[in-house]
């Protein structure tokens, strides 16, 4: 039962909370990160509980015989591994929020998103896996709408339009399969292991890779990423894209490891096309958020490369660049935001000196910037050697290309130091203030540590990773 | 207890670094410069303690730190080695680093970033040591890609100069080039051996096909052409001079840039497999060697002078690699460091004393003020030059012999006029700034010879210039327990070619001095096609410019504005506007108002789940028809 409170718990303390403290909005983020901590928490306490193998039964609730119709809440390492990510980073997010306008509205909308993500990671029925999904997307259109840049309103009908068209793909999908099987839940319809039909395998695929994303659904992204508020920028490439990634593992990959690896090739070469493509993109790029948003979508590229191996290594790679692109793209939104927060301008030019005027957080930058490029020591070396490993020992060494993405990375990113951190100050940033607050500050601080930590010493999100792909049958 | 002092000899510079960054932003505290400094003698003292424990014929220290990364077949420990070839690379590195650390007191004390300076350069060589001592390739790539940051780090260390950023981005970006086909090397290597430890590897190369090992070989040498800046990717090093000058005498003259040597020499049982790519190596060397030495010879900028020098001697290192002789090689990478960075240290003093100031053209009679500098700059340059007795004459010598030993006489030849123009620049160099009238004078300057302390310091560079050669016998003995000796067919004209050799250093010398000792020569030599292209560097940095850089900019616009805006976001939008154009009556829906919306959304979504429980329950056979027909079930 203490489980079924953790997804409806937050739900309805969202209500509860804006109902109550509407007047108090200084409460709000205390009551925001005091769950979130006990989110975490409880996440790690499942971490330790789970089994060596397989799945970790939590419960069934809101039984409707009629049907499958049943909410089971079963976790293994994968979605304990999502579980703990997520409420780190909504952590994270918090701090980083710590001086948001209208606090109130925001924190019980943060509050609501924790309930339907832990929803998401957690209910293995369809249906119910379903629901969750498309929860989501309702605080997370909210706090784009509100709380975003000049065109928000644009940029969250268009986010919610795109990913919304995916989720019905994805209904249909799992319709499909509950039609052909009987069952409404992933672990069964896996244990009946059926030829599943092509279909089935497009949709599902379609749909998450909208949310991955993946070229050509990606124009969505820059977007939302630029129009969303800095924090909730985190959310997106933190949490909502790790969605797509979770969901193309569980539903695609675990599911129809046959399909998958039939179809293997459109998987690649659409993840080379963006890992490449948004590359090049970013290197055009003079508004910094937008330069940050099309980085972040050649490292999901990446992700897709190596789901598309459809092998241990492969999966286990996708795993560790999921978590270590969460923290290395963060920093660099919540430090572009920043950045325009306090100079006013969205635009490269119009920057430059930084370093003199705000050190450590260009410090921050460059770090981050430099693990996005993949320097050895931070998370981004790791997630890009490994990815690359994996794929060359699937598709032979023509895959090397794939390491002229990180090149391409390099080029825009070193570019961007020069022009924002490093080089002559600008009249718009020597008339700036640039203080920041000293909670924003030590989020920003976390991630570079995270980013370090993991980089130095991977082993331990290997050895969740192992644990987690241990239990896949039909992976290599 | 020997693996307490391989960790103290690793760690000692990172504490340094952590613990200056700790104030990087202050002001400068004098003390971030004593305590580096003093971290990174106590690493060169735990070196010289390895070293002479292995001297005294001590086994291969051999550690493995722990497990760096392990899932499905994919095991990578992670390890560090001393042994013959690592511990001499850490003497040469600790020892030029604790010089630099002691004279960079000194050289940077007006500095703002004094503090952050330090930083950066203990992170240096925090990561040339995990290059040098790692026992595989991927800690080799790790310290490679370690001292590639702290070079651009240090480069740009003046970042509020345009050149200066500029400058170390192009040496970052020349370097991740690079570093591609290093990777790609690495892969192959692991992909075909399932390893990545050296003893490993080592042990199952001879057993994998030649083009395999080809591969491999000339993969892991596209990563050393860019750290030792070799020819197309050479344009980054003269540009590097930017930085302050005591990170080009660390950094790009004496550690980092003899990185791609090393790993030549460390490789050399894949490159022993490979003779053709091992000729294909020497080749470049010289080449580059005589290309970097004309460069040289009319540039008028005091550092780019010594960097186009050491351009031309890591040729001469490459073509003792290349042809097997890799303990040659290791020697003249050693003998280098030391008179390299000597050169380049006094080219600092200079600097101080000229207020930055780096035309020779410009200076003029300095060694009435600055004595001692000259002494030091002159015994590099005769160092340089290969006059005997000195360090350069032992190591270059046996380089030339290398290459006459194998038959390879267009390649001595080449060396040999090089070695004549080495001679020659050196001492123009010297000539124009030390020697004839004072010409600074008329141009206001006050040059002063640089703090005693500062000339302390360089003094133990000084001697190993000197001395270094000496031991060439102990050497050979040493090294040959890990690297394979270099058989010599040349005994019976040994003296002749040193003869030779020396006749054309001592000829470049002279002539050197005969032109520059009434200083710089006519503006008319300048008008000459041959000047023009030298001093242009080839136009080699235009043709990058228009062929590399432009379209690179060009197709990513093109990519951005014409497919990304125009076709694959407008065919989103066109889609969306048709199904807009039908759903005119439905547009109260979309008032923009996100509350409205949020309650569509939520009938919506009701609507939905309803048709699937629809579905659910009447699993119809006309429904099963209908799907089935369109393939779906």
């Amino acid at each position: 039962m203490f489980y079924l409170t953790l997804i409806f718990g937050p739900l309805f303390l969202a209500v509860v909370v804006y109902a109550l403290f509407r007047n108090f909005e200084g409460v709000v983020k205390y009551i925001a990160l005091a769950l979130f901590a006990k989110m975490l928490a409880a996440s790690i306490e499942l971490y330790n509980a789970l089994p060596a193998e397989g799945y970790l039964k939590l419960g069934s609730f809101l039984h409707v015989e009629a049907f499958n119709y049943v909410l089971t809440l079963q976790v293994d390492m994968l979605s304990v591994v999502m579980l703990i990510l997520s409420s780190l980073l909504l952590i994270l997010v918090t701090l980083s929020s710590w001086t948001m306008k209208n606090q109130a509205a925001y924190f019980s909308l943060l509050i609501m998103f924790s309930g339907a993500i832990f929803g998401v990671f957690m209910s293995t029925n369809l249906i119910w896996f379903f629901i969750f999904w498309e929860l989501t997307l309702v605080p997370m259109f909210f706090l784009v709408g509100i709380w975003g840049a000049e065109q928000r309103v644009y940029a969250a009908v268009k986010f919610f339009l795109y990913t919304h068209v995916a989720s019905m793909l994805i209904l249909l999908a799992f319709y499909l399969l509950y039609a052909q099987t009987g069952f409404l839940d992933v672990t069964l319809i896996k244990e009946a292991a059926i030829a599943t039909p092509a279909l089935v395998w497009w949709l599902l695929f379609l749909g998450f890779a909208v949310k991955l994303p993946i070229f050509p659904f990606h124009t969505w992204l820059p977007d939302a990423h630029v129009q969303a508020p800095a924090p909730i920028s985190v959310l997106l490439a933190g949490v909502l894209l790790k969605m797509g990634a979770y969901g193309m593992i569980r539903f695609v990959i675990e599911l129809m490891p046959e399909s998958s690896r039939e179809y293997a090739i459109y998987m690649l070469i659409l993840g080379l096309i963006t890992a490449f493509f948004a590359g090049f993109l970013a290197i055009y790029q003079t508004h910094i958020k937008k330069m940050v948003a099309y980085s972040s979508i050649s490292h999901m590229g990446l992700v897709m490369i190596a789901i598309a191996t459809v092998s241990y290594e492969g999966l286990s790679a996708a795993l560790y660049e999921m978590i270590g692109h969460a923290f290395i793209i963060s920093p660099l939104f919540l430090i572009a935001g920043y950045l325009h927060h306090k100079t006013g301008s969205w635009q490269m030019g119009d920057m430059g000196g930084i370093v003199q005027r705000a050190p450590y957080v260009s410090a921050i930058f460059v770090l981050a910037g430099m693990a996005a490029l993949g320097l050895p020591g931070t998370m981004g070396f790791i997630g890009e050697i490994t990815i690359l490993i994996s794929a060359i020992k699937v598709n032979g060494a023509w895959i090397a290309v794939i390491a002229l993405a990180s090149l391409i990375s390099a080029g825009y990113l070193i570019w961007t130091f020069r022009r924002v951190i490093y080089g002559e100050m600008s009249p718009v940033v020597a008339s700036a203030d640039f203080k920041m607050h000293k909670i924003e500050f030590s989020a920003l601080v976390l991630f570079a540590g995270l980013i370090v930590l993991f980089g130095l010493y991977p082993q331990p999100i290997f050895d969740a990773a192992n644990q987690a792909f241990a239990h896949f049958g039909g992976v290599q | 207890m020997m693996e307490m002092y391989l960790y103290l000899a690793l760690f000692a510079p990172l504490a340094g670094s952590l613990f200056a960054a700790l104030f990087g932003a202050s002001p400068k505290t004098l003390w971030t410069g004593l305590i580096t400094s003093g971290l990174l003698f106590t690493s060169f003292v735990s070196s010289v303690i390895l070293f002479s424990y292995l001297l005294s014929g001590g086994e291969v220290i051999h550690v493995e730190m722990m497990t760096w990364m392990a899932t499905g077949n994919l095991y990578i420990p992670f390890g560090f080695v001393v042994d013959e070839v690592s511990a001499t690379m850490m003497i040469v590195v600790t020892t030029v680093s604790t010089v630099v650390h002691v004279y960079a007191i000194g050289y940077m004390d007006h500095d703002k970033g004094f503090n952050r300076f330090f930083s950066y350069l203990s992170a240096f060589v925090f990561s040339m040591m995990v290059l040098v001592m790692s026992d595989n390739f991927a800690g080799l790539f790790i310290g490679w890609e370690g001292v590639g940051l702290c070079s651009w780090l240090l480069i740009g260390f003046w970042y509020h100069k345009e050149t200066a950023t500029w400058a170390a981005n192009e040496a970052f970006i020349m370097n991740r080039i690079a570093d591609l086909g290093m990777l790609i090397g690495i892969f192959l290597i692991y992909w075909n051996t399932g390893s990545l430890q050296y003893d490993k590897v080592f042990a199952e190369v001879p057993y994998l096909d030649i083009d395999t090992v080809t591969m491999i070989g000339i993969f892991l040498f596209v990563g050393a052409m860019g750290k030792s800046a070799q020819f197309p990717l050479h344009t980054w090093l003269a540009d590097a001079m930017e930085g302050p000058t005591p990170v080009s005498a660390l950094i790009h003259a004496a550690t980092m840039v003899t990185a791609g040597v090393y790993l030549v020499i460390r490789a050399n049982p894949i490159y022993d497999l490979i003779p053709d790519v091992g000729y294909m190596i020497a080749s470049l060397g010289a080449f580059v060697a005589i290309f970097a030495a004309t460069m040289a010879l009319v540039n008028r900028d005091m550092k780019r002078i010594i960097a186009y020098s050491t351009l031309s001697q890591l040729g001469y290192m490459f073509v003792a690699a290349g042809l097997g002789a890799y303990w040659v090689a290791l020697f003249h990478l050693m003998a280098h460091a030391f008179f390299k960075a000597l050169l380049f240290l006094g080219a600092g003093n200079v600097m101080h004393a000229m207020d930055d100031e780096l035309d020779p053209v410009k200076m003029g009679g300095l060694r009435h003020a600055m004595k001692w500098t000259m002494v030091m700059m002159t015994l590099a340059s005769v160092a340089l030059a290969g006059i005997y007795p000195l360090a350069g004459f032992f190591s270059k010598d046996k380089i030339l012999e290398v290459a006459f030993s194998g038959d390879h006489y267009i390649l001595w030849g080449t060396l040999w006029v090089t070695a004549g123009l080495t001679a020659f620049y050196s001492f123009r160099l010297i000539m124009l700034a030390f020697f004839g009238e004072k010409r600074h004078e008329a141009l206001g300057f006050h040059p002063h010879e640089a703090y005693k302390y500062v000339l302390w310091a360089m003094s133990p560079l000084a001697v190993l210039a000197v001395i270094a050669g000496w031991f060439e016998h102990e050497f050979v003995h040493f090294i040959t327990h890990l690297l394979p000796n270099f058989e010599f067919h040349t005994h019976h004209v040994e003296m002749i070619l040193i003869i030779v050799t020396s006749m054309i250093a001592l000829g470049g010398i002279i002539t050197a001095i005969m032109l520059y000792k009434n200083g710089p020569l006519s503006k008319k030599w300048e008008e000459r096609p041959c000047y023009k292209v030298l001093i242009n560097q080839y136009f080699i940095p235009q043709f990058y410019e228009e062929f590399f850089t432009k379209p690179y900019r060009e197709l990513s616009r093109v990519l951005w504005k014409e497919v990304d805006m125009k076709i694959v976001d407008a065919s989103v939008d066109g889609i969306a506007n048709t199904i807009y154009g039908t759903g005119e009556k439905t547009r109260h829906m979309q008032d923009g108002n996100l509350s409205s919306m949020l309650r569509w959304m939520v009938i919506g979504l009701l609507i939905l789940l309803t048709l699937a429980a629809a579905f659910s329950f009447g699993t119809s056979d006309t429904v099963q028809q209908a799907l089935s027909d369109l393939g779906a079930i």
